[in-house]
């Protein structure tokens, strides 16, 4: 390579964690306390919401927190 | 229910119970913590998670890990030689055969195991072999390139 890179084909510097494996994709983190987030949506293609009931996924194990459109509402 | 399994990964012996459907990409990226190995799709077709199986190239999300009891599984991470690429990772540094370089564990090791029957492929060999690897950076044309360049070396 020339030393200003012009008109050559660079190596990248970064391909070698790629090539052996030690990428860090967002899905290669485990940490301790990790928590998978789910996104529930309506099964319905147009319809008004009048109540959310999480009821059944509350009772469920492991599951923390369940967030609706309550909580982040600006009102 | 859990079930035992132990193999062998990259030369060393490891074991785990595991329950039974507990894929082999699943027991080596979250029982092993070994992320080099990728999910790409989950469903067959994309090729990231290929590793080695007795020697032959095999989707990790197909299989099982209680079927790979007592087998001898290489992964993308025990093929360099400490700092030393082994010649296919270097070929693919030479020649650009990765961008975001998610497909590469898979294409690399999928790339072996055509080398090893077929130690001189053609363009359209390599091209009909990566039938079961996809790129969405759609760098296919280097990726090519790159395992004629390390087939070529290997020889």
């Amino acid at each position: 390579m020339s030393e200003t890179g012009i008109s050559t084909s660079v190596r990248r510097k970064e391909v070698r964690r790629f090539l052996m494996g030690n990428s860090n994709y967002l899905d290669n983190i485990n940490v301790e306390v990790q928590t998978y987030a789910y996104v529930a949506r309506s099964e319905h293609t147009r319809a008004t919401i009048n109540e959310i009931d999480a009821g059944a996924a509350e009772a469920s194990d492991g599951v923390f927190p369940i967030l609706t459109g309550k909580d982040i509402s600006a009102t | 229910m859990t079930i035992a399994v132990s193999m062998t990964v990259n030369g060393k012996s490891v074991s785990g119970d595991v329950e039974p459907r507990t894929l082999l990409v699943q027991f080596l990226r979250e029982h092993l913590r070994m992320t080099g190995t990728h999910v790409g799709c989950d469903t067959s077709q994309c090729g990231a998670c290929v590793v080695h199986k007795d020697g032959q190239s095999v989707k990790s999300c197909t299989i099982l890990a209680a079927q790979c009891n007592g087998a001898d599984v290489a992964t993308i991470e025990g093929l360099a030689d400490g700092d030393t690429l082994h010649p296919m990772q270097e070929a693919f540094r030479e020649n650009h055969g990765l961008q975001c370089g998610f497909c590469t564990p898979g294409m690399v090791m999928s790339a072996l195991d055509l080398v090893k029957n077929n130690p001189d492929p053609s363009d359209q060999e390599i091209r009909e072999w990566l039938e079961g690897n996809i790129c969405r950076c759609t760098g296919y044309h280097n990726i090519v390139k790159s395992i004629k360049a390390g087939a070529a070396s290997m020889r």
